[in-house]
């Protein structure tokens, strides 16, 4: 690919992501009686064969995901990823669990649905809002399984925004990965729209 | 889809078992099914139109409408779970509308309708989950319930053996009592019968006392509060003593027993020497017990594990009773011994099996057992031991000279035989029964440097022997030397004169049975030098003269001692009587200093033998009074001997810390008692 972002697109990326994070939590903080903080230390930009060596997921750990699919000016899948250890204990501080869990039972698998789906919405929001993008989202559903079972619709040609999420509670730190995969075209048109969009605030900034 | 009508929709949407509510860009209600009107009691018809915040007071401001919202606005759709949102709206079970205890446990997905042509609609689909929550819930409930149960069961197993090891300690002071007491008795003038009666008394509550120590021991383990202990000792030397105590009753019985530590590398070891003598004492104890004729063969051996670890391995076999296959397995389960007639006709409780067991897992081994019934038995276990840095230097070889053995026992024989020839000592093994006239021959005709013969053999045969090594030896210069070797318990006089009279021959050693490789080593290097013989015979002599030396001056001697209940004060007393010491008694800690302070302007006492509890002061605040306050300046230094029913592991280091120099477990052991008071009266 020719056209990376640069340095200045990459960290206004990460600030836009930032904000919407920040209501995600919100969010969540009226849904629990934790207090939960997010933040994304990172994103980047690179091809899906790396991003899924980024995870530190070995090929026999097993994975918690929520995906969405989206289609529109860009089209691709998103997917929020937890080892299962972190996607058990994420659930059990969310609901205030005392005892350990060591399954997630079919209700508890929602409550995760659930809480993926308001972190990955609060991103889409972001880049509709921000980037004026055009898309539609999917339904978000639950994927349990070996990291090759989590990325079955996707192909290492495709692209990745990848972005970590840091879940701060109150007792604990967990992490979770975010990665929106999207084949090449579909990034030239998401790239395309960061540019516009640093282009349009730096040009009010100078003007 | 021509043919599709919106009546067919209609009546298709209607029939759902699931809630449909639309809602327009105004969240007002733009249609809801049947089955939202079952469980609502809402008519479509008086609803329509309606903003839904109208309808459901509850959707104002809730996240249900924050998803719609964004919903109708972006086209984010959203999934509601039942875990943080139970019921967010009022539906209720059908024909239970308005009762909170039939809410509808709900889970609800909101996503917009995407149609080009129309104003944005907004649809929330509602699944009924209460089956679900309920199914999870007793799930739940049966696992904590489970949880507790298992929590309560194991509470009440550890609690149980808890009672059981204060009990039994409890138990062991007033039988301490009473052997004691039946110590003394019997050395007071008894008449036969009543020697009879005390003799029986003594050996029940010396039962009464094993069986409680088993329990003990037992319920410690149960508890999870046995230690091991981590101290060097010598492997050798705690196997030959553990063989020792138990030989002479193996003896009794006519039976031989063979220590076989040929195959033992590494001596010097870091590991629990006490818990592996009860081991091995207890497996043979049993081999005796079930033993009749025959032998009992203790084969040790230690391999590498690692660098620093060792894996004692010991084999424990008899030609006893044996026992049937089938009842191997549960061998080792407390209580249980091979049938309850056997019960009775040898006794036990039934624990030591289990304990030994125990005792192997606990330092990193296990048991098993190999035995059919009437094939005798074999008892292999094997623990894990730490090597020590220290290496004691293996025993020095002999120069190679021609050895005999005689021994009617092919194991024995073969086991002394092998043992010699690590020494380097060229060994011949002679079977005494088949060969004699071969023999003889042998003796005769060869120069051997030392025979060792068992004394078991006839007593023709052995006088025969001697005969035929007159003739072989036929300058006096070169005696060959003769080691006889004996057992503890002799009965057969006749024997004994023969072998009383052969041991006073200048070149006839004796050597007690069962062999152990230590005492064969010694023996042997005696032997080789008659100068060292003639040498510790008169240091036995000395030894002799300066202990009656010492027990004449016993009675200046000022002692005090320290104890609460009254039998053990008259046992005290009474052993200290007999060894010819005088005792003041103090019944407290209290008591005990104001005798001290006392004395101290007279004649002070030269030794406190104090009890550890006690009322009122007990024996360690005592201790820390002596040691520390002025008061006591004279006898600040004063042997202190702790004596105490405590025989949990770190008392001793309890008794050591507050100041006291020595230690003694109750029952009071007499001799160890006369050791420990010269001991210290000698400091």
């Amino acid at each position: 690919m020719q056209d990376n972002l640069t340095p200045l697109e990459i960290d206004a990326l990460t600030e836009i992501f930032n904000i919407g994070i920040g209501r995600a939590a919100n969010s969540l903080n009226q849904m629990v009686s934790q207090t939960v903080d997010l933040t994304i230390p990172e994103i980047e930009i690179l091809p899906n064969k790396e991003a899924k060596q980024k995870l530190d997921f070995n090929e026999e750990m097993e994975i918690s995901a929520v995906t969405q699919r989206f289609s529109g000016d860009f089209q691709g899948q998103a997917l929020l990823m937890f080892s299962k250890e972190n996607g058990l204990q994420l659930v059990s501080l969310l609901l205030g669990n005392k005892i350990p869990i060591e399954d997630l039972s079919e209700l508890e698998q929602d409550s995760l649905v659930e809480i993926g789906n308001v972190i990955l919405n609060a991103c889409f929001g972001t880049v509709i809002n921000f980037l004026q993008s055009s898309i539609s989202i999917e339904m978000p559903e639950f994927i349990q399984g070996k990291i090759n079972n989590i990325f079955t619709y996707s192909s290492d040609n495709d692209w990745s925004l990848y972005i970590k999420v840091k879940f701060s509670l109150p007792s604990q730190q967990i992490a979770g990965h975010i990665s929106f995969i999207m084949d090449i075209t579909s990034l030239e048109v998401f790239q395309e729209s960061v540019r516009k969009f640093v282009f349009g605030i730096t040009h009010k900034a100078s003007s | 889809m021509a043919n599709l009508s919106n009546e067919i929709l209609y009546a298709a949407l209607n029939e759902l078992s699931v809630g449909i509510i639309i809602i327009d860009e105004q969240q007002q209600v733009v249609f809801f099914n049947q089955w939202l009107s079952d469980h609502s009691g809402l008519y479509l018809t008086q609803q329509e139109g309606k903003p839904l915040a109208n309808v459901f007071p509850q959707y104002l401001s809730s996240r249900l409408s924050t998803a719609c919202e964004s919903a109708l606005a972006l086209g984010l759709p959203a999934r509601l779970s039942n875990t943080f949102n139970p019921t967010p709206l009022p539906l209720y079970k059908k024909n239970f509308i308005g009762d909170d205890k039939h809410l509808v446990q709900q889970q609800i997905s909101v996503k917009k309708i995407a149609i080009d042509s129309s104003m944005p609609l907004c649809q929330i689909v509602i699944d009924n989950v209460t089956h679900m929550v309920k199914k999870e819930q007793t799930l739940l409930k049966l696992a904590d319930e489970n949880k507790n149960q298992r929590q309560k069961a194991e509470a009440a197993n550890k609690s149980k053996s808890q009672f059981l090891a204060n009990m039994s300690h409890e138990i062991r002071t007033p039988i301490n009592g009473v052997l004691g007491m039946l110590t003394l008795l019997n050395d007071t003038q008894l008449s036969q019968t009543q020697r009879h009666f005390s003799k029986l008394a003594t050996v029940s509550a010396e039962t009464l006392l094993h069986l409680i120590n088993d329990i003990l021991d037992f319920s410690k383990i149960e508890a999870g509060k046995l230690d091991i202990e981590n101290v060097a000792f010598n492997l050798g030397d705690c196997i030959d003593e553990s063989v020792q105590t138990m030989a002479i009753k193996a003896q009794m019985k006519d039976i031989e027993v063979i220590v076989d530590s040929t195959s033992l590398v590494n001596e010097s070891v870091i590991g629990d020497p006490s818990r592996l003598k009860q081991i091995t004492s207890n497996l043979l104890s049993n081999a005796i017990k079930f033993t009749d004729k025959g032998e009992i063969c203790i084969k040790i051996k230690t391999t590498e594990i690692d660098a620093k670890h060792l894996k004692l391995l010991v084999n424990v076999s008899d030609t006893g009773i044996g026992i049937p296959q089938q009842k191997c397995s549960a061998l080792f389960d407390a209580f249980t011994q091979v049938d309850a007639s056997t019960t009775r006709e040898y006794g036990g409780t039934g624990l030591g099996l289990t304990i030994v067991r125990q005792l192997c897992q606990l330092m990193g081994g296990d048991i098993d057992v190999k035995s059919q019934l009437g094939q005798g038995s074999q008892f292999i276990f094997h623990i894990v031991l730490e090597k020590d840095k220290h290496i004691t230097p293996p025993l020095k070889t002999f120069n190679e000279k021609p050895v005999l053995v005689v021994d009617p026992n092919i194991n024995n024989g073969e086991m002394v035989r092998r043992q010699l020839q690590l020494w380097g000592l060229d060994a011949e093994l002679c079977n005494a029964k088949a060969t004699k006239k071969s023999l003889f021959n042998k003796i005769e005709n060869n120069h051997f440097s030392v025979i060792l013969v068992d004394a078991h053999i006839d007593s023709f045969l052995l006088e025969n022997l001697f005969t035929s090594l007159v003739k072989a030896n036929k300058s006096p210069l070169d005696k060959t030397q003769v080691i006889l070797l004996t057992t503890m318990d002799n009965d057969d006089a006749k024997k004994n004169t023969l072998l009383t009279s052969l041991s006073t021959k200048k070149n006839v050693h004796t050597l007690t049975k069962p062999i152990v490789t230590k005492s064969l080593h010694r023996e042997l290097t005696v032997t080789f030098s008659s100068e060292n013989r003639q040498a510790e015979l008169t240091h036995a002599v000395k030894r002799f003269e300066s202990q009656t030396l010492v027990e004449n001056e016993n009675e200046h001697v000022k002692i005090l001692l320290v104890e609460d209940n009254r039998i053990n004060q008259e046992v005290a007393l009474g052993l200290l009587r007999k060894m010819g010491y005088r005792a003041d008694v103090a019944k407290n800690g209290i008591h005990a200093l104001e005798l001290l302070e006392k004395s101290q302007l007279s004649k002070p006492y030269q030794l406190v033998l104090m009890d550890c509890q006690m009322p009122e002061m007990d024996g360690y605040q005592a201790t820390v009074a002596i040691r520390s306050d002025d008061k006591y300046q004279l006898s600040k230094q004063i042997s202190i001997i702790a004596m105490t029913a405590n025989t949990m592991k770190g008392d001793q280091e309890k008794c050591l810390a507050a100041g006291m120099n020595d230690y003694l477990a109750k029952p009071i052991n007499p001799s160890l008692l006369a050791e420990k008071i010269a001991f210290w009266l000698a400091q």
